[in-house]
């Protein structure tokens, strides 16, 4: 019996563990790899295919700004350096999008402006469009009506919200009137018992002065 | 010179103190009882995804226990270890590639169904022999799955609670201790609770991720009430006071909650499909095993309520049936398997497996 490991073509005995191992080593190896790429910023690790086509020249806004974060990186530099991120000015860059102190376009303008972009001579059509756009998000105004828009998709959840807290709150009332009307019922109880034993206690001391009556009043005191 | 042994324990890494940590502080204690050197290994295993799974199962593969004569093992991922005299204790595989797999994933995807078989792969060939000298499984439940899904067989050996001081105590209320998961079936005894006539109240105590939905599900029902996490003593406190307790979960692999309330002298309701509890709890003599039925449990409930004193019967015959679980049983059982030489806490001599010899492999030869 053989295990089919990811590719058709790689058949793993059954029994062999470690050679299974070998394969999951290999796997989480490639991740961890993947996930160093990812923050330094591309050391040759191919992540996924290439989000473009290094071979043109023509290049739509559009189509690079359709990406974000390492994705973004690698469709920028292809398009126009024509090479994959690297070194420490891509780590610069990646960390500076992520901290939001750069936007995508920053970055365009950054890279487009290199001696090494002049020389390719990488073309990217609606970059003025796109620029004028950043801007207003980045206004003061463009950051209040994006915080408006995001408040009026929370809407619907909120009102969810709102609705499964007013149904907890309800559901409180309910035992905290439950707990009322049992507290009540036992106090109403208790207050019968002592009644009941008072009488009792009466009952018991008249038939306790009658049986000293009936004795003369000639009872040993304890 | 006492023989090594390493218990390695798959841990969570949260440094909890729960069920799982209290059954490898059992087992060290009774194993260190039989004069045997015991060193516990929390070993950090992730499950929060399955590259994290994957990571898991790794780390205890490359573990270096060359230093130890033996090697106990228990949960998923920690039978991936490599020595020459490795004994498994099962206590469960990762359940969410078993028997929980189309109650968590439901159709599942291709993506799952080979992460699916590619553990069951993994766990076949860790504990298959010789890489495993032998495996124990506590309870029948256990042992079944793995002889259903990994076609290898275990000796099941029951194992005792490490929680002590139970108590005997009047026959007030309905106790349901445990995780308020949906694994463990609350809301069929919240639901049993509306066909109950009796005014008995039942308390439900621990805490959970589906703690919330159940809470909303007894909405409306004074009977029922949460207590949250409780102390040892509040728990011993409240199995103490019950008049049963319930414990409905599907397929568990033991339940340590029956042997606690047998332990209280009192009967544990409990469902044919609900898995090893179903096989101790004894219908009818120990408390009652019923269909997962709503109606059919609060039927049992109201014969007890009325009957307070068949509660204590009962309960007084799970109280024998508790006694027969012992850790040193479990120790005996595993030291033999691992050919270790030891003493039992009364006898005089070191005893062995009956062969003679010390029959563990060098761990060098690994």
């Amino acid at each position: 019996m053989f295990w089919r490991y990811g590719d058709v073509s790689e058949l793993v005995r059954l029994d062999d563990l470690d050679a299974l191992m070998q394969r999951v080593r290999a796997d989480v190896e490639a991740r961890k790899a993947r996930a160093d790429a990812r923050i330094v910023g591309g050391n040759g690790a191919e992540v996924a295919p290439p989000p473009l086509d290094p071979a043109q020249l023509r290049y739509t806004a559009t189509e690079i700004l359709a990406h974000y974060d390492v994705v973004f990186m690698r469709a920028a530099y292809l398009s126009l350096l024509g090479r994959e991120p690297a070194g420490e000015d891509a780590a610069r860059f990646l960390q500076q999008l992520r901290l939001g102190q750069i936007s995508r376009i920053d970055l365009i303008d950054a890279l487009a402006a290199t001696d090494e972009a002049q020389a390719r001579g990488a073309r990217i059509s609606g970059l003025r469009r796109e620029r004028f756009l950043d801007r207003i998000r980045r206004s003061r105004l463009g950051r209040k009506i994006v915080a408006l828009a995001s408040l009026a998709r929370s809407i619907p959840r909120l009102a969810s919200e709102v609705r499964r807290l007013a149904a907890r709150v309800d559901t409180a009332e309910r035992k905290a009137q439950q707990l009322e009307r049992r507290l009540e019922e036992e106090h109403k109880a208790k207050t019968e018992s002592e009644a009941q034993f008072s009488r009792q206690i009466e009952v018991l001391t008249q038939k306790i002065s009658e049986l000293e009556r009936h004795l003369g009043g000639d009872v040993p005191s304890r | 010179m006492k023989p090594k042994v390493a218990i390695v324990a798959a841990g969570s890494g949260s440094g909890e103190t729960g069920g799982a940590e209290r059954f490898f502080v059992g087992l060290r204690d009774a194993l260190q009882a039989l004069d045997l050197d015991v060193t516990l290994l929390y070993t950090p295993s992730n499950e929060s995804d399955f590259d994290a799974v994957k990571e898991s199962y790794l780390r205890f593969y490359d573990l270096d226990l060359s230093a130890y004569d033996g090697v106990i093992t228990s949960k998923a991922p920690s039978y991936l270890v490599r020595h020459p005299n490795h004994v498994c204790y099962l206590q469960h595989t990762m359940r969410v590639f078993y028997d929980m797999f189309e109650v968590e994933f439901g159709k599942g995807s291709e993506e799952l169904f080979e992460q699916r078989a590619l553990i069951h792969t993994l766990d076949t060939a860790a504990l298959r022999a010789p890489r495993t000298r032998k495996i124990f499984a506590i309870g029948e439940e256990v042992a079944q799955r793995l002889r259903q899904f990994n076609g290898l067989d275990a000796e099941v050996i029951r194992h005792p609670t490490s929680l002590s001081g139970f108590r005997e105590g009047p026959f007030r209320h309905l106790f349901m201790p445990g995780r308020l998961h949906r694994w463990k079936r609350v809301d069929l005894a919240i639901d049993a609770m509306r066909h109950v006539k009796a005014p008995v109240e039942l308390i439900i105590s621990g805490t959970g991720e589906d703690a919330e939905r159940f809470k909303e599900r007894a909405a409306g029902d004074p009977r029922i009430r949460f207590t949250g996490w409780v102390s040892d003593e509040d728990l011993i406190g409240y199995y103490r006071d019950s008049l049963a307790v319930l414990f409905m979960p599907r397929n568990e692999d033991l339940g340590l909650i029956t042997y606690e309330a047998f332990l209280s002298g009192k009967p544990v309701l409990t469902c044919a499909d609900s898995g090893e509890p179903s096989r101790v709890v004894e219908d009818g003599v120990t408390g009652f095993v019923t269909e997962a039925d709503p109606a059919a449990i609060a039927a049992r409930i109201d014969q007890l309520a009325a009957n307070p004193a068949l509660a204590g019967t009962m309960g007084q015959k799970g109280k024998q049936v508790a006694a027969e679980v012992t850790w040193e049983k479990v120790a005996v059982a595993l030291a033999t398997a691992l050919g270790l030489p030891f003493r039992r806490p009364s006898g005089d001599a070191p005893e062995t497996d009956g062969s003679g010899a010390d029959a563990r492999p060098s761990a060098a030869s690994a």
